[in-house]
């Protein structure tokens, strides 16, 4: 197989297109202060197909791919300007098989969701890897006058090109 | 912005099939609380994933079922006259057919909720020399927006300045949709139940989605943007 770029490869003397992987929607769907559990919703046949090829599929499995979640703290009370930082998750099933909701995770295997809450909320803002555009600590923590954010995700899995990316604007965030 | 004293969360993504309950932690930041109702007859059944259409597919919710349903705090929550409130109710399914009770101190017998109809709001400061008072949110006397709470994801947010017994009520949007004078003067709250009041008075009739009880130097800020935030964390749980 020859590589011809980005957008296509050549098998044989057959061109075939990447597929682009897709995701419907992303939702912060509790919080425990800067705690959050980030929910994507895959509609998509093909992306769900992607997601979960060889996986074997229940609530909390590690699927294939990872996301890039970008966190925006508008910090709108305060002096500071716009904190932004990112940061690499991988991707777990919300429910069993054949649902659209995924979440993210640091883990690096299944994990449960029943329990701790911890499993789920699993997005912890105050770490110091989400990183700025300098690489340093983004300082999304909501502690003072940080309080609205914003959330865009993309999802990226090897052999697909990355999804669009969907985005939360303007959700309240607690401080510990 | 800090974090609430105490909550209700009926957030659970493990509910998959409808469940009584009792002994809910609160995810506040005092102590290790719980919600509760000893009564099998009166507690608030956990609705599963999926089992409410007008709920996104990961959301789940309490169901009071506007009889007898209501949970109550192990240990009351005191909300100091001299400190600010900010409360945030988010909740769908609303039975506007009567009166319905959010929020109850029964210490004296303070409450608040949502009006027949759906209109307006009901409060009784915790006063025993106070009265309930009805308040309209279907007009702009005091607000800037009219208002009628209906059977989709809602919020009431309540709050109050330190020392005063103005109350603000803004909805889902972050508009203000009624402001008030309580005229509860030095009247603390000792909040311990969400649901009902009394003896089975005016219960609640609908899903709880979430309960945030704020006070003092943790409240939110009152921008148009910070309680806008704050209503979009409930909008995404529509489907």
């Amino acid at each position: 197989m020859l590589e011809l770029g980005i957008n296509t490869c050549v098998i044989g003397q057959t061109v075939q297109q990447l597929v682009k992987l897709s995701l419907a929607e992303i939702s912060i769907v509790d919080t425990d202060d800067e705690n959050v559990a980030v929910v994507i919703k895959v509609t998509n046949i093909d992306t769900k197909t992607a997601l979960v090829d060889g996986i074997t599929q229940s609530t909390g499995a590690k699927v294939n791919g990872t996301a890039t979640l970008t966190v925006e703290n508008h910090d709108t009370l305060g002096s500071n300007s716009h904190r932004i930082g990112t940061k690499t998750f991988n991707i777990f099933q919300y429910t069993g098989s054949g649902q659209v909701f995924y979440f993210l995770s640091t883990a690096t295997s299944d994990i449960t969701i029943g329990g701790d809450p911890a499993n789920y909320e699993a997005v912890d803002l105050t770490v110091a890897t989400f990183l700025d555009s300098g690489g340093s600590d983004a300082n999304l923590d909501a502690a003072g006058t940080g309080e609205i954010y914003d959330f865009d995700v993309f999802i990226s899995i090897p052999g697909f090109l990355d999804s669009n990316v969907v985005v939360i604007d303007n959700v309240s965030i607690d401080a510990a | 912005m800090g974090k609430a004293k105490v909550r209700l969360s009926a957030f659970d993504p493990t509910v998959n099939t409808d469940t009584k309950r009792t002994g809910v932690g609160s995810k506040g930041s005092v102590g290790s609380r719980t919600w509760d109702q000893a009564n099998s007859n009166g507690q608030p059944q956990h609705k599963g994933l999926g089992n409410n259409a007008k709920l996104a597919g990961f959301a789940t919710s309490l169901n009071f079922d506007g009889t007898n349903d209501s949970l109550t705090l192990s240990s009351a929550e005191h909300m100091n006259f001299a400190e600010k409130w900010f409360w945030v109710f988010a909740f769908v399914d609303l039975d506007t057919s009567a009166d319905r009770v959010l929020a109850y101190s029964s210490d004296v017998g303070g409450y608040v909720g949502i009006a027949s109809g759906g209109t307006g709001i009901i409060y009784k400061a915790n006063s025993s020399k106070s009265s309930e008072l009805s308040i309209s949110t279907n007009n702009t006397d005091n607000s800037s927006v009219s208002y009628t709470f209906g059977s989709d994801v809602e919020v009431l947010i309540l709050q109050r300045a330190a020392n005063t017994n103005v109350l603000n009520f803004y909805n889902i949007d972050g508009y203000l949709i009624a402001s008030v004078n309580s005229m509860g003067t030095g009247t603390a709250w000792n909040l311990d139940t969400v649901g009902i009041r009394g003896s089975f008075n005016d219960p609640f009739s609908g899903q709880l989605l979430d309960a945030r009880f704020y006070n003092d130097s943790d409240c939110p800020s009152i921008t148009q943007g910070s309680l806008q935030a704050i209503g979009n964390r409930y909008k995404q749980y529509k489907d």
